[in-house]
This record gives C-alpha cells, structure tokens and sequence, in this order.
C-alpha cells in the first residue's frame, strides 16, 4: 500500500475516526486511522504518500506536537489541522510551522473532500517535482567539471565565443563541451537546459 | 331516692379535684319525735350515707325488719329507735329534721362537726340559725309557702346553699331535702354536705385556670391546647383575635375548623400536628399556610409538642403558633439573590469551559457530516450498497443524539433554575459534573480516579449548584496540574458517608499543592492566585455549600497536591426511600 496515495487520519473520537473512514472510502480513497499520535508515530513509514488528518485537541500528544515533530523529521506528507473554533492561535502556530491546511470545525462534507484532494494533489506534485530534481541532480552528476563550469556560463547566457577566451579555450573545444552537455542533460537546446535547472532549489544551483 | 341523688352526687365529683369525700350530714325532719323516728324505721325508710358504712347500716336495718315479726312490740321499738340512733349518729353526712313549724327535731353527730353547734343547742329552736342572711329570714317563710301551695324549690333535689357556724362563718353546703308524710304530719328531712373544701379547691383551680389564661394572653404567638379529638380545649387572645373575636374553646370548634374553616382535619401539605405528635410523642414544628383577614397568605410555622397521661400517652397537645410570612420572604429573598449570583457564576464557568465544550459538540458534528457527506458520495457514484448506507446513516443518527446531549448538558447548567432544592444523588451530581469537563480532561491529559460510596444517603439540594461547586473544584484540580509532569496528573474524585448525617465529596489533584498563605483566603471573595481569575469561584462554592447547611475546605494533600472538601446534611434513609 505504500505505492498509493492515503489518507491518514489522527483522532481520539472513534465516530470521528470512523466516519472519515466512510467518507473516504466513499470516494474511493485508501484510509488508515490512528487513535492517537503516538500510535502513528509508531506506525510511520518514510515511503508513505497521501495526507495526513490530525484534531488540533487529543490528549497525549497533541495535534499540534504531532504536527511539529512531523516537520522537524522532515515528513513532508502534507497536513490538514481539524480545529474547532476558538483555537485560532494554535492554528496560527501550525499553519506557521508547516500545516498546509487549516479546517474548522464543524465542517462541510464536500469542503473537507475538496481539501484532502488538494492535499493529494500537492504531495503528488511534490512528489514529481522531487522525482524530477532528482533526475536532473542524476544528470549533472555525469558532467565533468570543466562540462558543469561550461554549462553555467552557458545558462547564464554568455556566447560561445566569450566563453572561450574567459577559459582560454578554442571555440571549437568550447562547442564540443556543449554538445556534450546538452547530451548529457537531454535538452535540446541551451534554453531548455535553463528551464530544466530552475527547477532545482536555489542551493543545488551552485555547479 | 336517696341513692339516686348520691349517684348522681358522686358522679358528679368523679370530677372534682379533691378526690376525697366531703364530710355530710342528713337532716330528718319529724314532726313525731323518737316514736316519729322509730316507726319511720318500722317504715322501712333506710338512709343511707356515703362511705362504707352505709352498706353496713343497710343490711343492719334490713336485718331489723325482717326479725321484725318474730319479735315483741316494746322490744321492736326498743331495737328500732338502737339501729334508728346508729344510722343517724354514725353517718358522715349531716343529716337534721324539722317540722312543719321549721323546727329542728334532730340534729346528728355530723351535723354537729359541720356547724359546731352540739345538737341540744339546735333541737327545738328554727333551723334559719344555721342559715347566713338574707336566707334566715327567708326559710320560715318559704316553709309556710310550701305547705300552703305545695309548691317547693327545695324539695327533693340537692342545692347548693349557704350555711353559718356557731363561730359566725359562712361556708358552702349542698343541701338535699326530701319530704315524708306520717299520717297527718309532715317531717322535712335535710342531708347536708360540707362543701367549703370542695368550693375552695375550685376556686382555685379556676384562679389558676384564669392565670393560665393570663398568662397566655400575654404571649403574642397564637396557642392552643388540642385534644385527641381535635377539640381546642384551651386557645389564647391571638388565637381569638385571628379568629376574628370568636373563641374556639366556647364554641366547641376543633383546631381545623379555627385555623383553617375546613371541615376536616389537615392532610397532604398541611402535615396535622396533632397526628404527628400523637405518633411521635415528640414536639414537631409544621408550616401551614392560613389566610389572615384580608384573605393574604400568611405563613405559619407551627410548634407543637405533646401532653402526656401517667401511662406515657399523648391526650393533649400544646401548639404554638408564629407568623413567619416575613422571616421565610427574607429567606427566599436571599436565597434567590444567592441563585442570582451563583446563575452569574455559572455563566462564567461556562465561559471558562466553552472551548471545550465546543470541541465536545464538534465531535459528534463532524461525525454527522462524515457520515451523511459519505451516503451523498456513494449515491452520487450510483452505488446500490444499502445495507452501507443504513449502516452510515444510523451511525450519524446516533451522534446527532450525542450532540443533543452535549446541548441538554450545557442547557442544565446555565439554565436560571429556580432555587428549588430536591433529593438528590451526590454520586449523579458528581456524574453530570464531569460530563461537562470530558472534554478538557481529555484535553489536558488527567487521569480520573472515581472512588464512588455506594448507597450514599441522599441530599436535600439545588442540583445544579451542586454542580457547579464540584465543576468549579474540579477545574481548579486541573489547573493546578497544568505543568506537572503526565505521570502525576491525577484527579482523585471520592464521595463518603460521613457518619449517616452528613455525605462528603473530596477532589484531590497532582498539582504543586495550595501555597500556606492562600490556605486562609481561598474563599474570599476576590482572592485569587490565577492571573487571569476573579477570585469569585471559591467564594461563590463557599456561599452555595454553607446555604446547603454545609461545610467546604481547602487543605494540602498528603501526596503533595490539594484536596477541595465539602460536606452536605444527609437527608434521612437511604437513597431508595421515598421519604
């Protein structure tokens, strides 16, 4: 079940627990539910995608120190935090320390299902998106150094020719380094090769 | 004759005081002398006297007539006027004769005690000498009308005269004077008692019987002396004056007729006092509501206690009666002025809990809306699974109840009850008390520990108050806990029979434990420890317990938390009586 995306819900009220099974099976979501954040803790699995559910009020651990634990181990499965009103400071808490979303209690049915999709929707793009960073990392790890020192010369948009005289190299040598790193890299063209970086964050830009 | 009157003589003292009998005498008036007497005897004409003796001298003188034929005419008389002088002279009651002239013809030995007069001072003269004026004028006169018209005061019937002493005195005397026809003379016989004694001892009771009444009058709270019967036997001023004038005693009116113009004892409401105490033998007080004149309620708290016979039972009872209309208004003016303020309070505790509240109520909501959301999703997919749907939808049933419960609870609580107080259960109160704070016990992780007595005696309260106090107790628990480590979380609840008269409820917590300093001040009003508090909880929870006739506490616990303690009366029985 790792494969598919799920929905994790963290409540201490069993009817609560239960009904978003239902509803969430009504739709044709996986769901796994857990009566406490200690019990989930216990149960998480790095490979895990889908969201979690969380109620802002458990006793034990908290929705909220869940939530805050989850993001100091760098779970990045996203979070939706249940609350009731009158807990919009905590609320601002989570949303601050990485919650993505924010329901309050009591809530309509379709709202919530609309939320767990978005919810779904950013983990499986985030997903992609690391997927992707991680190819383009895959593929810079080919390149030579004098390839990564070429090419981020190139993506900054200096001609050939410049190139050349700032590394003290021919213009041919300078040419063949580029097709070579627009083989490498899989791109068609040098512009391409820049779009395909901007995806990477800012820190693995440094070539 | 004569033993009719003294039956009916006797009778009539069954009742009076003394108890004892009065010295008499008989008068026989005969206009015949010795031989008149003899052949009154012959007669077979028997006086009989009071005391046992009497029955002595009966069968003697039964004894004479019957030997009467046997015997010879001299030894007859002889043996006639013998018995005839022991009769006269061992009677206790002074018996005198006289003649149609109003001679005294005979005076006994009885009659020579109750006058002081020895006979043969007496015999021959008018009997108006042992008569006080005016009557001595008079009885000639009175003798002579009689044997004129026949027609008499006197004769036959005893009354009450007045008689004189040698000594001058006069004194009171019962007089019964019977007429007897020998032949062509007429002889008055008179039996005289001696009733000076008699006189004496009713006049005192009387007088005392007027300084009971007296005293009474004097007191302003109404009274009244009721007999088993119902009967007002002895009523005050303020009773005749509430009566508008009229008084119960002489006219026979029994107390419910008095006190209420019913025509039937009290019952229901008004609890009957008499019956109470008659049951009891022990004094009660009832409040009864009687109407004064301008047909205003007014309320009367009522003391009655019982008048006991010899053997140890109830005849009489005595009741007091006092206008409380006033006193009970200031009371219920108070006491709702303390609900007032305690309805006040509650609006604040609930305030304090809202949050969590909320997220009570929160609870079962979003079930609902999982539930229902989840039916919409599978019919709009078209799915025909109905047995998941029933499934779905009577589960959201369920927690619409729950929801409605959570909404009844939070109703109850801040509802401005009426100050009514009803039997109640301290283990239930305890119960509904923490169905308000679930939530934020679970919230603020807290371990409860119930230690419940079972058959706890009942208690005479205002429930809601009650749950307040022990809410408020409860929360301060849970606030002291607030940065204690999990493991020492703990609340303790405990309810106890304090010795069948009292019920006691102990809320002990974790917590740092009250500082000494707040030991003292806890619950005055305005002291707090909180920065955030009024320091009105525990002072509200004081005033609630102590108009329940309570007591409440704050001390250290011996495990280093603090214990809240309070104690209610009792109500009599255990918690299944109906009483």
């Amino acid at each position: 079940m790792h494969g598919e995306p799920t929905v994790f819900v963290v409540d201490d009220d069993q009817a609560v627990r239960e009904s978003l099974a239902r509803l969430l099976d009504s739709v044709g979501l996986p769901v796994q539910t857990f009566a406490c954040a200690e019990e989930f803790l216990e149960a998480y699995d790095p490979q895990w995608q889908g969201c979690v559910i969380l109620d802002i009020r458990m006793p034990g651990i908290s929705g909220l120190e869940l939530q805050e634990t989850l993001a100091a181990r760098q779970v990045r499965l996203p979070i939706i935090i249940m609350s009731a009103h009158g807990d919009v400071e905590k609320a601002v808490r989570a949303m601050k320390s990485g919650a993505v979303d924010f329901i309050k209690k009591p809530y309509k049915g379709s709202v919530l299902l609309e939320r767990i999709r978005e919810a779904l929707a950013l983990d499986a793009r985030r997903r992609r998106e690391e997927a992707s960073r991680a190819e383009v990392a895959a593929r810079l790890a080919r390149l030579t150094p004098r390839e990564r020192e070429i090419m981020s010369l190139l993506v900054a948009g200096k001609p050939a020719k410049q190139i050349a005289f700032e590394l003290g190299l021919s213009r041919k040598t300078v040419d063949v380094h580029r097709s070579h790193i627009v083989s490498k890299m899989q791109v068609g063209s040098v512009v391409e090769l820049a779009n395909l970086l901007a995806q990477l964050p800012p820190e693995q830009r440094v070539f | 004759m004569f033993a009719a009157m003294y039956a009916t003589r006797w009778a009539r003292w069954s009742w009076a005081p003394l108890g004892v009998a009065v010295p008499a005498a008989v008068v026989l008036v005969t206009s015949a002398g010795d031989a008149g007497l003899s052949r009154l005897a012959a007669a077979g004409l028997v006086v009989l006297v009071g005391v046992a003796t009497s029955a002595a001298v009966f069968c003697a003188a039964a004894a004479v007539s019957a030997r009467r034929a046997a015997c010879s005419q001299a030894r007859q008389l002889a043996e006639s006027q013998a018995w005839t002088s022991v009769v006269l002279e061992t009677a206790v009651e002074g018996i005198i004769t006289i003649n149609e002239a109003g001679r005294v013809e005979s005076f006994n030995r009885a009659a020579e005690r109750i006058f002081g007069y020895r006979a043969d001072e007496v015999i021959g003269r008018s009997v108006s000498m042992l008569m006080p004026p005016p009557e001595n004028e008079h009885h000639d006169g009175y003798v002579a009308h009689y044997l004129q018209t026949g027609q008499s005061k006197g004769i036959g019937r005893a009354r009450e005269r007045q008689g004189r002493r040698k000594d001058g005195t006069v004194f009171a005397l019962e007089v019964a004077v019977s007429e007897v026809r020998y032949g062509d003379r007429r002889l008055f016989v008179g039996i005289c008692h001696d009733i000076s004694k008699r006189k004496a001892a009713e006049e005192e009771l009387a007088a005392s019987r007027s300084f009971l009444q007296t005293v009474i009058d004097g007191i302003p709270d109404l009274v009244m002396v009721i007999d088993r019967e119902y009967r007002v036997v002895l009523a005050n001023r303020a009773v005749r004056e509430t009566a508008g004038g009229q008084d119960p005693v002489s006219s026979f009116l029994r107390c419910y007729q008095a006190s209420h113009h019913c025509e039937h004892p009290c019952e229901g409401q008004h609890v009957c006092p008499l019956e109470t105490v008659v049951s009891s033998k022990a004094t009660v007080t009832v409040t009864h509501t009687h109407y004064d004149g301008n047909g205003n309620e007014r309320l009367m708290e009522i003391i009655a206690a019982p008048i006991l016979d010899e053997s140890g039972e109830v005849v009489q009872i005595i009741e007091a009666c006092r206008d409380v209309t006033a006193r009970v208004r200031a009371e219920n003016q108070a006491r709702q002025r303390q609900a007032e303020l305690a309805h006040l309070a509650r609006l604040g505790t609930m305030g304090e809990m809202a949050a969590g509240l909320a997220h009570e109520l929160n609870q079962p909501l979003s079930a609902i809306v999982n539930y229902t959301q989840a039916c919409l999703e599978r019919l709009r997919a078209g799915a025909v699974d109905v047995a998941g749907l029933r499934a779905d939808l009577e589960a959201a049933a369920a927690q619409a109840e729950r929801a409605g419960d959570v909404i009844e609870q939070v109703r109850a609580f801040v509802r401005k009850a009426d100050p009514q107080r009803s039997r109640s259960d301290l283990n239930e109160l305890v119960r509904e008390a923490l169905g308000l704070l679930r939530s934020e016990i679970r919230q603020r992780n807290v371990n409860v520990q119930l230690e419940l007595h079972e058959n706890l005696p009942g208690v005479h309260v205002v429930p809601i108050q009650i749950v307040q106090v022990i809410v408020n107790l409860v929360q301060n628990a849970l606030e002291a806990m607030q940065s204690v480590p999990q493991q020492r979380r703990r609340l303790h609840i405990a309810t106890a029979n304090g010795d069948g008269r009292q019920v006691v409820l102990t809320v002990r917590d974790g917590g740092e434990g009250p500082p000494d300093a707040a030991l003292e001040r806890v619950f005055d009003p305005f002291f707090t420890t909180k920065p955030e508090g009024m320091g009105m909880g525990l002072a509200i929870c004081r005033s609630i317990v102590e108009a329940h006739g309570g007591r409440i506490a704050l001390l250290p616990a011996e495990d280093g938390g603090a214990l809240a303690r309070f104690t209610l009366p009792a109500v009599r029985g255990t918690s299944d009586d109906a009483w």
